[in-house]
C-alpha cells in the first residue's frame, strides 16, 4: 500500500468520525443518544491497521427493548489503551451495568485479521447464560454492534474457551462467523476506509 | 471365489424357482416381501428387473448381476485373468471384485460395489429390498443458477409452481445424507433454497423465488451434475418449460395523477455520479404486522436523503450520485396495504444527479432508514412502520377443519432448551425449559390422538443442540416442525403476549404462523403479538427454523417476565389450550389448498 498524504489524512479523520458520529438515531428505539459535534482532526499520524482510538461506544439493551431490529442503545466509553480499541470496547461491554452478557464472562482475547475478529470468551460466557431469545439476541447483537464501529472488522467469530459453540442459549447459531452490525455512520466510515485501503 | 461349476444343485434349483416366482411377482407389481429369500434391488427409485434375480448369501451379503452398475452410470468388463470383474464408475472409481457366475451372469456383492461407486446403500430386512441412492454432494446456487452434484448420475425432474413462486427439482433415487438442508441463495431473485427428502428415494430441492424468474434445464436427463439456469430478473431465458406469466403488470384501474417529482434519464456525461455507484435492486419485504422493509441494494455508499411528499402520498429516497443498473425494475407493484408501488428513476436537482426510489403510499407513516453492508456494496433499508391494527388473519370463529387431515402426517415437536440450558428464568425462578416440555408433551399427545405420527426432539430434561433438532425432523421425514419456547425481555411486566416466528421471508411458513397465532390467541387468554420473521431478531434467524426444510414455526407462548403471562403458562389448563390452538392452526394450514 502506498502511503500518500491524502490517505494519511483520510485515515486520520476516521477514528474521530467513529467516536463522534451520532450513531443510532435511525434505530427504532425511542431513546436516542445525544448528538455530538465533530472535533478538529488530530495532529499525529495514526499507527498500525487500527488507528489509536480514545473513545468509542458500547451497545446495551434499552430497558424496554424487545430485541427486534438490533435495537440497542449506544453508551460512550473511554478506552484506556487506545491502540487496542476492540478489546477495550468488549471489556467495557462485559463490565457495563445492564450488560446483556452473562455474569462472570471474561474476554480472553481478540484477534483481528483480514476483517475477521476472532473473539474468545471464558466458559462462563455460555455456562452462566440463561435467557430467552430476546436476551440471547441482545447479547450477541451487542457484541456485533460494538465491534461494528471499527471499520477494519467486517465479521466476528465468537469462541468460548477457544472453541466454536453451536449457540449461546439455544436459539441462534453462532458457530460460523457473523456479520457485524453497523449504524449508518459506521457503515459510511467502513465504506470510506475500505475504499481507501484498495488504492 | 466360487465358479459356476461349484454351484450346488440345490441352490441352482432354488435360483430357478426364486427367479420364476420373483419374475411373476415383479410383473404383477407386488413387492416380494412374502417370497422367502428373493431380494429386490431398487436403483434410481425404481425396482430393477433382472433375468437372474438378486439373492442373499448365508452371511447376508446380497449379490446381483453386475448389470445394475449401468443404472448408476458405470460400466463393467470381465478382468483379464477371468477371475473377477472390473467395474468403472462414472465418478472415476475403479474396482475389481470377485463374482459368482449364475446362469451366465456375473453376480457381484452389491453393497461393496455400490458403495465404491458412491451410493448410499439401504437394506430393508422385512421387505428384502436393497436400495441404492446417489448421495447429494453439493447444492450450489450462484448467479447463473442452481447446480446439484450427486455421486453418480441420476434422473431428475424440474417443475415450477405458483402461489408462491417456486421451482422444484426432484432427484430420483437420491439420498440427502449430510448435505446442507438450506443453502444460502446468492441470486437476487431467489429468496430461499430448501432441500428435503419427500420419500425414501426422492430428494426435493425447492427454490423459493421472490419474483417470476425464468429457468432452463441445462443438463442432460441422466447426469450427476444437475444444472438449472436461472436468469436474474423476470424475463425468461431462451427456453422455458411452460408459458411464463407476464412480468410485473402496472396497476391500478383508476388513473392516478403523475407525481410532481421529475424522473428524467441522466445524459451520459453527467458529472456528479460516483463512478459505478448504482442502485441494483429494490425489494419489498413484509417482516411483521408493524414493519415492512424496502431493501434498496446498491454497489456502494453515498449520501442519501429522504423526503415525504403529498398529493399523492409518497416517500422519496434519494441517493446522491447514483445511477440505476439496467436490471433494476423501474416499477414494482406490490399488494401491500400501504405501499402501492415502488418506482425508480434518476433525478437531477441543483446540478447534481440522484438515484431516486419513490414509494407510492396510501398514507404517510413513520419510517426510518438503516444501512447494512453487503457483498456488492451497501443496502439501504427503509423501515416502514405499518400500523399494527387488528390481528393478522380473519376472525377465528370459523370451525376447526376436520382432524382427519392429520392422519398420516409426521410432525416433529421441539420443546426448546433442556438439560444444562434452562432457557429464560422468569419471575419466581420459573424455567423456560420446564414450560416448553409440558406444553410440548400436551401438543404431542393431542396430535397423536388425532392420528398424526409425532416425534419430539426431547422427551425429558436433555439438551439436543440447535443444529440437531431440525436434523431429527429431516431424519424422521417430518412434514411439519413446531418449536415451543417462551420469551423474556428482562424488566418485569414490560412485555406480554404470544408471538409465532417463521423463517426469513418464507411465505408458506408465514401462512403457517398466521394460522397458528390466530387459533392460539382465541383460546389461550394470552394476547397475541402477531407473527414475525425470525430475522428481525438475528441475522441468520432461529437455528431450528433455518435448518428445517419442511414448514416450520417457533411459538413463543408468552413472556416469562410478565406476571399475567407466566401465571397462565404455568396452569395446565392454559397449556392444554395453547396446544389445542397450535393443533387447530396446523389443521387450518393443512386445509389450505396445496398444503396437504
Amino acid at each position: 500500500m502506498s502511503k500518500n498524504s491524502t490517505r494519511i489524512v483520510l485515515t486520520a479523520l476516521l477514528p474521530l468520525a467513529v467516536m463522534l458520529g451520532a450513531c443510532n438515531n435511525h434505530g427504532p428505539s425511542p431513546t436516542s443518544p445525544p448528538v455530538t459535534t465533530n472535533p478538529p482532526p488530530p495532529a499525529t499520524t495514526p499507527q498500525g491497521p487500527l488507528a489509536p482510538v480514545h473513545e468509542g461506544y458500547i451497545y446495551l439493551p434499552s430497558p424496554n427493548g424487545t430485541g427486534d431490529d438490533n435495537e440497542l442503545v449506544a453508551q460512550k466509553v473511554t478506552f484506556d489503551n487506545p491502540d487496542d480499541p476492540a478489546r477495550e470496547a468488549l471489556n467495557a461491554l462485559v463490565a457495563a451495568k445492564g450488560t446483556p452478557l452473562a455474569s462472570g464472562s471474561e474476554l480472553r482475547g481478540v484477534k483481528i485479521e483480514d476483517g475477521l475478529a476472532t473473539v474468545n470468551f471464558s466458559p462462563e460466557f455460555k455456562s452462566n447464560f440463561h435467557g430467552s431469545d430476546t436476551q440471547e439476541a441482545q447479547a450477541i447483537n451487542s457484541i456485533l454492534k460494538t465491534l461494528g464501529q471499527f471499520p477494519t472488522i467486517s465479521k466476528v467469530q465468537i469462541l468460548v474457551d477457544n472453541a466454536a459453540v453451536d449457540s449461546l442459549g439455544g436459539h441462534f447459531e453462532i458457530s460460523d462467523p457473523l456479520d457485524v452490525i453497523r449504524t449508518t455512520v459506521d457503515a459510511k466510515q467502513a465504506r470510506v476506509y475500505h475504499k481507501a485501503q484498495s488504492h | 471365489m466360487k465358479m459356476s461349476l461349484d454351484f450346488p444343485i440345490a441352490r441352482r434349483l432354488y435360483t430357478y424357482s426364486a427367479s420364476i416366482i420373483s419374475a411373476i411377482i415383479l410383473s404383477a407389481a407386488v413387492t416380494p416381501a412374502h417370497a422367502a429369500d428373493s431380494v429386490q434391488l431398487v436403483v434410481g427409485g425404481q425396482p430393477v428387473a433382472f433375468v437372474v434375480q438378486p439373492y442373499q448369501e448365508n452371511d447376508g451379503t446380497v449379490f446381483a448381476p453386475v448389470d445394475f452398475v449401468r443404472r448408476m452410470g458405470a460400466n463393467y468388463a470381465p478382468s483379464q485373468d477371468g477371475k473377477s470383474v472390473d467395474v468403472m464408475g462414472a465418478n472415476g472409481a475403479k474396482l475389481t471384485v470377485p463374482f459368482n457366475m449364475v446362469h451366465e451372469r456375473y453376480c457381484v456383492p452389491v453393497k461393496q460395489v455400490a458403495t465404491a461407486l458412491g451410493a448410499s446403500v439401504g437394506w430393508n430386512d422385512r421387505a428384502h429390498t436393497m436400495t441404492l441412492r446417489a448421495k447429494i454432494e453439493v447444492v450450489k446456487q450462484d448467479k447463473d443458477g442452481l447446480s446439484i452434484f450427486t455421486s453418480y448420475p441420476i434422473y431428475y425432474s424440474v417443475k415450477r409452481l405458483e402461489k408462491p413462486q417456486r421451482i422444484y427439482v426432484d432427484l430420483l433415487g437420491a439420498d440427502l445424507a449430510s448435505s446442507p438442508a438450506t443453502v444460502p441463495a446468492s441470486n437476487p431473485g431467489v429468496s430461499y433454497i430448501r432441500s428435503g427428502s419427500i420419500s425414501y428415494n426422492t430428494v426435493r430441492i425447492v427454490v423459493d423465488l421472490k419474483k417470476n424468474i425464468g429457468f432452463k434445464v441445462a443438463s442432460t436427463p441422466l447426469t450427476s451434475h444437475v444444472q438449472v439456469a436461472m436468469s436474474g430478473d423476470g424475463e425468461p431465458p431462451r427456453v422455458a418449460s411452460r408459458p411464463q406469466p407476464s412480468p410485473i403488470v402496472p396497476i391500478p384501474v383508476t388513473p392516478r395523477p403523475l407525481p410532481v417529482t421529475p424522473l428524467p434519464v441522466a445524459p451520459p456525461d453527467t458529472p456528479q455520479t460516483v463512478p459505478g455507484l448504482q442502485i441494483t435492486d429494490v425489494a419489498c419485504n413484509v417482516v411483521s404486522d408493524t414493519l415492512t422493509q424496502i431493501v434498496i441494494k446498491t454497489t456502494g455508499q453515498g449520501d442519501f436523503k429522504t423526503e415525504t411528499l403529498s398529493s399523492p402520498s409518497r416517500l422519496a429516497f434519494d441517493l446522491a450520485g447514483a445511477s440505476l443498473s439496467d436490471n433494476l425494475k423501474r416499477l414494482v407493484s406490490t399488494d401491500h396495504a400501504i405501499i402501492k408501488s415502488i418506482r425508480s428513476g434518476i433525478m437531477k436537482a441543483g446540478g447534481k444527479q440522484f438515484g431516486r426510489v419513490v414509494l407510492d403510499m396510501t398514507k404517510l407513516v413513520a419510517f426510518d432508514v438503516t444501512t447494512q453492508p453487503s457483498d456488492e456494496g451497501v443496502d439501504y433499508v427503509i423501515n416502514v412502520k405499518t400500523p399494527g391494527g387488528p390481528p393478522v388473519g380473519p376472525a377465528t370463529v370459523s370451525p376447526v377443519p376436520d382432524s382427519t387431515l392429520l392422519a398420516g402426517k409426521i410432525i416433529m415437536v421441539d420443546p426448546g432448551h433442556g438439560g444444562g440450558d434452562s432457557g429464560a428464568v422468569g419471575i419466581g425462578g420459573a424455567r423456560e425449559k420446564d414450560l416448553t416440555l409440558s406444553i410440548g408433551k400436551k401438543l404431542r399427545n393431542l396430535l397423536a390422538s388425532n392420528g398424526a405420527t409425532v416425534y419430539m426432539t426431547r422427551e425429558d430434561d436433555t439438551k439436543p443442540s440447535v443444529a440437531a433438532r431440525p436434523q431429527m425432523a429431516i431424519a424422521a421425514h417430518a412434514d411439519y416442525f413446531i418449536s415451543i419456547h417462551c420469551d423474556d425481555s428482562g424488566s418485569r411486566n414490560s412485555h406480554s403476549g404470544s408471538t409465532v416466528y417463521f423463517h426469513a421471508q418464507n411465505p408458506l411458513c408465514r401462512r403457517f404462523a398466521v394460522n397458528v397465532i390466530n387459533r392460539v390467541a382465541a383460546v389461550s387468554g394470552i394476547p397475541p403479538n402477531g407473527v414475525k420473521s425470525d430475522t428481525i431478531r438475528f441475522q441468520t434467524g432461529f437455528g431450528v427454523l433455518r435448518g428445517s426444510p419442511m414448514p416450520a414455526i417457533l411459538v413463543e407462548c408468552g413472556y416469562m417476565n410478565s406476571e399475567s403471562d407466566l401465571s397462565k403458562l404455568r396452569t395446565p389448563a392454559v397449556q392444554q389450550h395453547v396446544a389445542e390452538g397450535i393443533v387447530a392452526g396446523l389443521l387450518d394450514f393443512i386445509a389450505d389448498a396445496g398444503n396437504r
